[in-house]
């Protein structure tokens, strides 16, 4: 089943010259279970395709469909707590925020509190193949490869089968970036999880099930296994 | 290339080049003219300070005040237990100088005026003397006047006939005092001659002599030439035509030309190397000058007596006395000023010795520091002794730059804003313009660009803005600074905070200086020029940090802190909040310490506030203001003719709660008529003679005695006004209110009479005596006509203060109290505390009001804070001002001197606070609304990632204002808390400012966080640093 679906979705920029079309009539879908890569060159329009995805804003025309639903039927601010969770190339942990208290934040805002929380946190880490111990550390005392193995813990506390990844592997070194592929790939074929990678890191391509290449705000797909 | 990318990038940064231009010029041309405000006042007080020159004067208010020629000998008793050193060395002095005068006398000058010393006596010869029966004198012809400044020769004068006997066909030398009776011809009476030297030398002076010749020479008489008359004859034609030599290190800072009464019609004043050198020169008057036939350069020579004795008039004797003459050349000639007329100035350095006796009531003078005489006159003023006073003329130094120093303070706080402003503008351009370009910077140097080109790179874009904008400024604040300094002066001239009308502080002349600055041009650009390097210096300053803060080949090494455990706090709304707050550490601390700050600063401002309010309420709640009528000169409180009808105007008015009147009269002793144990004794009334020359005589004799004055406070009768150390004792059951008590239905009224008239007479305390006036009645036993006379009981007895015997009596003696204090005027009543209009006085009371003068009336106001509506009422009645006649001639002095400089220094301090606190306050609103909106949007990537995660913006919303606001209000909290530790409890202004703070601040963040919540989350999440 798909569990995202795009239909002749195009999204403008408003610009003082002229409207930038970053996104061109992108007709596909994704599914569960599966590593998608988006790859392409910088400003080719797939971040912001992933912004859409992620619900951060909707399209200027067509629509996304997740599971069966238009997002744009959907309270968006609730269709990224609870659908789209989504980790990012500089990791955006709350600064402030411990390890546990980062990955508990969303789960804390569908009312799942407490030691509940707490505990599924520290599931969440082992998950992400981080010791225990991080647990009560902040963010800024993390290396970078551990600050994005807490950011897919906090994706994952989302209970979405849906995870979203802009640049995941653009702040890492070649090991780290290789490890957070792995857990992505194995939360895709172990756990059924839908990824979604907009990435430029070839190096990563030969782990992902379906690669689609952005150029100019079209989508085309280039490989698929 | 360098050049063109630099510029074509201040045009892609459109926005900000825009914004810091504007904001450079407009903060340039803010400091220019704040600066030109500070430069241009601070130049015109420089100009006052130089065209002022203040004055302290200690006179002592001798009984015969303000005479200039009399020597007093209460005033060296009061000199004795006076240190003047105190005064001589406070720093606000720059001279100090001690009156030098002598008498002397210059030959062939002589004097009309009516200050010599005995203008009225006469040294004839006569002849042709007979004797009238019928008017009870003599006639004579004057044959030749030896001495006289009234009668000339071949006159015919009569002679009391206390001269007598005349023998018939004799010449006759006389001596005696010229008056002028009801009739065309001159009288003379017998008179005395007091003389020191003559009295040491056992001389013996008649009042006549026979001079007919008995020899065969045709001769009539024969004048000895040897006689004491022709002595007193050459003694009088010196002393009364004498000069009064004055020796000064300052001739323009004497009182009369200081106050501008004498100037120069001709010459100049002295160098300051003949004040060094002690030349011989003088300065004269122009009436002596055209006596003596002078001009400048011409010379006078003086003759001076200087001896053990007081007053030139027992100094000198016959040719004897003078012991120094000195030539002196004429360098100035004043106006003529009548009683300064015989007046002779000279530089002290010449050393012309000094009467060893005060001539005049002044005790010393100085030259003060302008800006420093009014807290000279707060220190001195409570250490002056007795009948000492001590007087400031300033010109009018005060009343011109105290609102002008109040818009300096507050132009050098606008400037040194300003300027904070300006360097906080110029570090944000510096840093935003060139410091967050490091890339550009570091890319530059890697490309291998180098330095230098860096730097080019950097400082034609920023300098070509800051260049534009400073001269943009600089230009601008040239042409408008005109305008400014025109507000000031029209702000100036309407913020006088002082009130000088009728007051003593204002027995000075005003001096005018227009504040009229002229500021070149060179001024404002070197304000720009200063800006503009200031602006190249930051920059540089900012590009060379680029070199060494390199962005992308440095990365931030992670922090290792310390393990900090997970919080165990409910999932919700405020446990981000609160964990925020918690663990924001230095972040943490900003609001509430910019909270804590606001708070203690508002308190600290509104207390100084405050403080000023209390002070200013001590000052009006404990200050009494008297006041008093005078002469033009605002120099005498007796002798005066007051009109009651005035005085009773003014009491009516019910801002008054005191009233001291007097009226004297001349009295003749006549006797005592009954003494304190009952015994009688049978005193007759003065008959009036059927003579009326002998009427003329006897009434002249009356005239010349003493007062019988009716007053209602001998305190503050002209003899006591300035005396704190009055000595009186009573009688038992009687005290000084039996002055003010009504006596008006009393048999005998009571009376206050001096210890030496008690001895004179032998009077003792319960006594009556009885004493005659000039006016004349009928006696009601035989019909006859006598002279008015009181019996009076002697219910006290004091120490007087000057050389009369004035009797004191109740005021109702001569005055009927209940026309101003009766039963039913409202000022008594206390029906009312407005100007009234005397409607409510029957015809007759008004006749009898307007039919009565007073010789003296003082008073005290009720409540100082209605001083400027009483000063209103004087004015709207056409009450005249000392130097300033108004409708009415009648002269009031106010002595609010020192409650005004108190209450303008208060207010000068009140108004600074009004004009830069609504500055400071808004100052504090627009930092705390860009401090909510700094704190916010820093956190601009917490926002976004919680956006992202789906958090609702009504939940961001919350969660950022909620720890704003606690940190904010836990800030204020704290500050309330110190500021009532130490301080006490907040005062309304106080807490009302804070509120204020507040509800900025949370303004400031709850625009910023919808701001932020606004904000285009997928921008900033997508940033990829």
């Amino acid at each position: 089943m798909n569990i995202l679906e795009l239909n002749d979705v195009s999204y403008t920029y408003d610009s003082k010259d002229q409207p930038i079309e970053a996104v061109k009539h992108v007709d596909c879908s994704f599914k569960q279970g599966k590593v998608y890569a988006i790859v392409g060159k910088s400003g080719s329009g797939k971040s912001t395709l992933l912004s859409l995805l992620a619900g951060l804003d909707l399209p200027t025309s067509g629509q996304i469909l997740f599971e069966g639903r238009p997002t744009s039927t959907m309270d968006l601010a609730k269709y990224r707590r609870e659908c789209a969770p989504m980790i990012y190339q500089s990791f955006r942990l709350l600064p402030l925020l411990t390890v546990s208290e980062n990955i508990t934040f969303p789960m804390e805002l569908r009312k799942f509190r407490g030691k509940k929380a707490r505990n599924r946190a520290r599931k969440l880490v082992e998950r992400v193949a981080l010791p225990e111990s991080v647990l009560d550390r902040f963010p800024n005392m993390l290396s970078g490869g551990e600050q994005q193995r807490v950011g897919i813990a906090r994706a994952l506390s989302m209970d979405s089968k849906l995870l979203l990844a802009d640049e995941p592997t653009g702040n890492l070194d070649e090991e780290n970036s290789h490890n957070i592929i792995d857990i992505l790939v194995s939360l895709s074929h172990d756990d059924g999880y839908c990824i979604v990678v907009a990435t430029h890191d070839l190096s990563i391509l030969p782990k992902m099930d379906v690669i689609y290449h952005m150029n100019s705000g079209v989508l085309k797909l280039e490989n698929s296994w | 290339m360098i050049f063109r990318n630099s510029i074509k990038s201040i045009f892609r940064s459109k926005g900000k080049t825009a914004l810091f231009t504007l904001v450079i010029f407009s903060l340039t041309l803010a400091l220019t003219l704040a600066g030109s405000v500070w430069a241009s006042v601070t130049q015109f007080l420089d100009d006052c300070d130089d065209y002022y020159t203040t004055v302290a004067l200690v006179e002592f208010m001798g009984t015969k005040y303000p005479d200039d020629d009399i020597y007093d000998p209460a005033m060296v008793d009061g000199l004795k237990s006076f240190d003047i050193s105190s005064i001589k060395n406070n720093d606000a002095v720059l001279s100090w100088e001690t009156p030098s005068r002598t008498f002397g006398y210059v030959k062939e000058f002589w004097r009309t005026d009516n200050f010599m010393p005995d203008k009225m006596l006469s040294v004839l010869v006569i002849g042709n003397v007979s004797f009238n029966e019928e008017h009870q004198l003599f006639s004579a012809t004057v044959y030749k006047t030896l001495y006289s400044s009234k009668i000339k020769e071949n006159k015919y004068i009569h002679m009391d006939a206390d001269f007598g006997p005349f023998e018939q066909g004799h010449y006759y030398l006389i001596f005696g005092e010229v008056y002028h009776g009801y009739s065309p011809i001159l009288h003379l009476r017998p008179a005395a001659f007091e003389n020191a030297i003559a009295e040491a030398d056992g001389a013996e002076i008649p009042d006549k002599i026979d001079i007919t010749s008995d020899t065969p020479d045709n001769k009539f008489y024969n004048i000895p030439e040897d006689s004491i008359l022709i002595q007193i004859a050459d003694t009088l034609s010196v002393t009364n035509n004498s000069v009064l030599v004055e020796s000064t290190d300052n001739l323009m800072a004497l009182l009369p030309f200081h106050q501008e009464e004498l100037y120069f019609v001709e010459g100049r004043p002295f160098s300051e190397e003949e004040y060094t050198l002690g030349s011989h020169v003088a300065v004269i008057s122009e009436l002596m000058a055209a006596r003596l036939g002078i001009h400048i350069g011409d010379t006078i020579t003086l003759s001076l007596a200087i001896s053990d004795r007081p007053g030139f008039y027992n100094t000198y004797w016959a040719g004897d006395g003078f012991t120094v003459e000195e030539t002196f050349t004429v360098v100035g000639i004043t106006n003529t000023l009548m009683d300064k007329s015989w007046y002779v100035y000279i530089p002290r350095a010449a050393n012309i010795p000094a009467s060893r006796y005060p001539i005049g009531y002044t005790a010393g003078q100085a030259v003060l520091s302008n800006d420093e005489a009014v807290k000279f006159w707060a220190q001195m003023a409570p250490q002056i002794p007795g009948r000492f006073q001590l007087k400031i003329y300033d010109q009018g130094y005060s009343s011109v730059t105290i609102p002008y120093q109040t818009i300096l303070s507050t132009a050098i706080i606008v400037t040194a804003i300003c300027s904070l402003l300006e360097l906080s503008v110029i570090l944000l351009f510096g840093f935003i313009f060139v410091f967050r370009q490091r890339d550009a910077s570091e890319t530059m140097l890697m490309i291998g660009a180098g330095k230098t080109r860096v730097v080019v790179y950097f400082l034609i874009s920023a300098g070509l803005i800051a260049l534009i904008a400073s001269i943009a400024g600089a230009t601008a604040g040239y042409w408008l600074h005109d305008n400014i300094l025109t507000m000031v002066a029209r702000t100036a001239e309407n913020s006088t905070l002082i009130d000088n009308r009728y007051s003593n502080g204002n027995l000075t002349i005003s001096r005018t200086l227009a504040f009229a600055p002229q500021l070149e041009m060179g001024f404002f650009f070197t304000l720009g020029a200063i800006i503009f390097l200031l602006i190249i210096i930051t920059c540089l300053v900012f590009t060379l940090f680029t070199f060494t803060k390199r962005k992308i080949t440095k990365r931030k090494q992670p922090k290792v802190k310390k393990k900090v455990s997970t919080s165990k706090l409910p999932g919700g709304l405020m446990k981000y909040t609160t964990l925020s707050v918690i663990r924001g550490g230095a972040k943490s601390l900003i609001v509430p310490l910019l909270a804590a700050t606001v708070v203690l600063f508002f308190g600290h401002l509104s207390r100084t506030a405050q403080q000023y309010k209390i002070q200013l309420e001590d000052v009006y709640d404990n200050t009494q203001i008297h006041g008093y009528y005078t002469d033009i000169n605002g120099k005498q409180v007796g002798n005066l003719v007051v009109n009651a009808y005035d005085v009773a105007t003014l009491y009516y008015t019910g801002e008054l709660n005191d009233l001291d009147v007097s009226r004297g009269t001349p009295y003749y002793f006549t006797g005592i008529t009954e003494f304190a144990d009952g015994t009688k004794q049978n005193i007759s009334p003065i008959y009036v003679p059927s003579n009326g020359y002998q009427l003329e005589s006897l009434i002249a004799k009356i005239q010349r005695g003493p007062d019988l004055t009716a007053a209602n406070d001998i305190n503050s009768s002209p003899e006591f006004y300035y005396s704190d150390d009055i000595s009186i004792s009573f009688l038992k059951g009687y005290d000084q209110t039996v002055l003010s008590v009504p006596e008006n239905d009393a048999n005998v009224f009571s009376c206050i009479i001096p210890t030496d008239l008690m001895e004179e007479h032998q009077i003792s305390l319960g006594d009556i005596i009885r004493l005659s006036l000039e006016h004349m009645i009928r006696n009601p036993i035989d019909n006859e006509k006598i002279f008015a006379y009181y019996d009076l009981r002697v219910v006290g007895s004091y120490e007087k203060q000057g050389t009369e015997n004035t009797i004191y009596a109740p005021l109702s003696l001569f005055f009927n109290t209940g026309l101003i204090w009766g039963e039913g005027q409202p000022a008594v009543d206390g029906k009312s505390n407005v100007i009234n209009k005397p409607d409510f006085l029957s015809a007759k009371q008004k006749d009898s009001l307007l039919s009565n003068v007073f010789h003296s009336a003082n008073f005290q106001l009720k409540d100082s804070h209605n001083l400027i509506k009483f000063k209103d009422f004087l004015t709207e009645y056409g009450y005249s001002q000392v130097r300033e006649a108004g409708k009415v001639r009648e002269f009031i002095i106010l002595r609010d001197a020192s409650f005004n400089n108190a209450v303008a220094s208060i207010k000068q301090q009140n108004h600074y606070i009004n004009i830069l606190y609504p500055f400071l306050y808004a100052l504090v609103g627009i930092i705390s609304v860009t401090m909510a909106y700094l704190l916010i949007t820093s956190r601009k990537f917490e926002f976004a990632t919680m956006r992202g995660l789906g958090v609702p913006r009504t939940r961001t919303f919350f969660s950022f204002f909620s720890e704003q606001f606690f940190l904010c209000l836990a800030g204020t909290f704290v500050g309330a808390t110190i500021w009532h530790l130490f301080w006490g409890v907040p005062s309304l202004a106080h807490l009302v400012l804070s509120i204020g703070f507040l509800i900025c601040y949370f303004v400031g963040s709850a625009i910023s966080i919808v701001i932020m919540n606004h904000a285009d989350v997928l921008k900033i999440l997508l940033d990829r640093e």
